[in-house]
This record gives structure tokens, sequence and C-alpha cells, in this order.
């Protein structure tokens, strides 16, 4: 599949399957009946096109696009209904924190090779995956206040200066992008014992360097069983990053972290049970907000976390 | 001398907030740190649909694919946003 190909036929639109629109936008989607794990193919005006379940690839979606062609063009252009004449979501999809912070996180499965150094791993997601496709990295997002990103940095810094990272950052950092949460639907995982510290490495007018190192246990303690008798989910992280602060603009304009996780403990599928407990890791960078996709709320902002309101305390 | 031993004992400080001795999981060292950061993150070619610039918003892509006279290709994941976990 080429993304050139999509962008160069196709307008494409990413909705979360618990979509919040206004009344039209959520007509329409009730209409081309997206939702759930598919892909649907519609005309503005609401007219699906295909058959069976399309993937994005040539080969299905050539046969779309005839099909859109064919098509009078009041369906294929027609006017939009002013929003403003909408009823209101009943929830509105949650924004960004006015001048906050965006972090997107990733994560994957790692492994020593033969020199012992950890890398990648590549293995299938499922023991018993029919298909064999190999391991996605996982992607998720995290949210500061304005407030909270002004913690981060201290007035006056030194070099060694190190001051811990507020207790809510930290919570909501190794809750929900510091876990394994390659299985995607995964809970939040409480924060047992953590640290994070930013450590001052090298200070001038310009431009402040701090260091970010941290530790963090998290869900259930490894009771030493093997992985078939294993309960509850948990997990060790060890974090290491670079945060690089703007000291005239006053913006962060780097972070960038890696964490290395041990984890544990039995899921659907058995996954990794033939390594375990298995290592994971996670890579942090700083996103600037500029498209659609730097926006979207971090998961457990609005599923699945039970350790508390997502900017709690 | 004080000075020197006052700066050994903030170092030796240092070091052991920074590291627990029974820690299971080892120290990323320096040279490691930029190596996992480009091994841990979306690999080129791994996944080619999250190079697509995707839109969000329903009204927005409607306007969009009425105005370039093109289909929308409506992409939902069976929890959440496709764009956030998978």
């Amino acid at each position: 599949m080429e993304p050139e190909y999509i962008a160069r036929h196709f307008v494409p639109l990413a909705l979360d399957t618990y979509f919040r629109g206004n009344s039209h936008e959520l007509e329409f989607c009730q209409k081309v009946r997206a939702g759930g794990n598919h892909l649907v193919v519609a005309t503005a005006a609401g007219q699906t096109l295909g058959k069976g379940a399309l993937k994005l690839r040539q080969q299905e979606l050539d046969g779309v696009l005839k099909e859109f062609a064919a098509l009078p063009q009041e369906q294929r252009t027609p006017a939009i209904a002013d929003p403003a004449t909408a009823q209101p979501p009943r929830r509105a999809v949650p924004r960004p924190p006015a001048n906050g912070l965006i972090l997107r996180g990733y994560c994957t499965y790692l492994r020593h090779d033969d020199k012992k150094n950890l890398v990648r791993s590549t293995e299938f997601y499922y023991k018993q995956n029919p298909d064999r496709w190999k391991v996605e990295t996982q992607s998720d997002l995290l949210w500061l206040t304005e407030s909270e990103r002004k913690s981060l940095i201290l007035a006056n810094p030194r070099p060694g200066d190190r001051h811990e990272v507020a207790e809510p950052i930290q919570k909501r950092f190794y809750s929900t992008i510091g876990i394994d949460y390659m299985q995607g639907s995964v809970s939040a995982l409480p924060t047992r014992k953590s640290t994070m510290s930013l450590i001052v490495d090298k200070v001038d007018d310009d431009v402040l360097v701090l260091r970010l190192e941290g530790y963090a246990h998290l869900g259930n303690e490894f009771d030493g069983k093997p992985g078939t008798e294993a309960k509850g989910r948990g997990s060790e992280l060890r974090l290491l990053g670079t945060v690089h602060y703007d000291r005239r603009k006053q913006a962060i304009t780097r972070f960038d972290a890696v964490g290395v996780g041990r984890a544990w403990g039995r899921r659907t599928n058995e996954i990794r049970l033939d390594q375990y407990p298995w290592m994971y890791g996670i890579a942090i960078e700083l996103v600037t907000g500029d498209s659609p996709q730097d926006l979207i709320p971090p998961y457990n902002l609005l599923h699945y976390n039970p350790t508390g309101p997502y900017f709690g305390r | 001398m004080i000075a020197k031993h006052v700066a050994a004992l903030l170092v030796l400080g240092v070091a052991s907030a920074a590291a627990q001795p029974n820690d299971p999981v080892p120290e990323i060292t320096a040279a490691d740190f930029h190596r996992l950061l480009a091994a841990i993150k979306p690999q080129h070619g791994e996944s080619p649909w999250r190079e697509i610039s995707w839109l969000t918003n329903v009204t927005e892509a409607r306007r969009k694919a009425s105005a370039e006279n093109k289909p929308l290709v409506i992409f939902t994941a069976a929890d959440g946003s496709p764009l956030s976990r998978t």
C-alpha cells in the first residue's frame, strides 16, 4: 500500500470507534456504518462503495474508484450542511490542554541478541497467529497541562542541579505510556513506586539541557511463577532521556527518552510466554501539535484507566 | 579537603539515587540510548498506513472530499482511535 496512492485518490479519515461528533457527523457515520475494526469507503454524500472487507490496497481500491467515477455529481460533490445547524456533540472529543506539552510514545518488544545487546524483537505477535504478521510498533500520546510543563523547568538552573518531576506527571507517564501496551486495548497500570528526575547537564543564556532519569514499578509485583500460572499484569521500567529548553523562547524544543522494561502477567493468547518475563521498550518524542494526528487524545484519557482521572492527583 | 569530601559524598549520593542495586532492569548506557531510540521507533516501511495524512474530523473530511471530487476512506479500530493504539 502506498500512502501517495491514497492521498492522490482519496480523502483519508481516521476516527475513534467511540466517535463523538455533532448530530450531522453521527448520522453520516451511522449511514456509512463506520466503526469497529474495519475500513469503509464512502462518498461525501454518504453512499458506501465497494463490497466486502476492504483493505488499504490498490488492487481493491481501484475498483472502488471506478464505482465512484460512475456516480452522479451530486453524490460525488454534495453540499455539506452547515455544522452550526447540527446538535452539538453530547461529549466532545477532548482537546490538548492549552499551552501544555504533548509527547508521543512508542512501544515495542525487545530481546537480547547473540552479543547480549538489547535489540528490537520482531517475533510474531501471537504464537498461534494464522496470518503470522510481525509485531507493529504501538503508539500513544501523553498530555501535560501548562502548569505541569512549566514545572519541568526550574528557575536559575545550575549544572548538576537535580529535581524530581511532580508525582502526578510521573504517575500519568509511567502508568499509561510507560507500560507494555503492545496489545493495544490494555488498562493503565497503577504506579506502585517510581522516581523521575531531571538533572541539569548544561546551561547557558540560550539553552538548558536536562538529563531525564527514572525507574518505575507498575501493577502487580512479579511473583516468580511461570507465565502459565501468572495472574495480574505488572512491569518495571528504567528511563533515560534528554530534554532541551530554549531559554529565550521559553519553550521545550526536544524531549527524547528511552525506557527499557520487563513485563509479566497472563493475557489472552499467551503472548510472549516463551520469554517470561518479557522485555519491552518505549521511546518518547516531542510533538508540535501541527497535524490532526498529533491532537488525538491519549488512549487512557478515554479508555481503561482504573488508576483514576487522567489529570488527577 | 573538606570540600573534596563533601563533593565525593554528593557524587555518591547522586549515583545511589539514580541506580538501585536490586533493580533487575539494567542501566541504559549513553551508547545504547541513541541506538535504542532509533530501534524502538517505527522502522522505515513498517506501517505505510501511518504515513498517510489522516484527517480526524468528519465535516472537514466531507468538505474536502466534495471540493476535490474524491471518495472518503474511513478507518476505524476496534477500540479507540486507529491513530492511537491499535
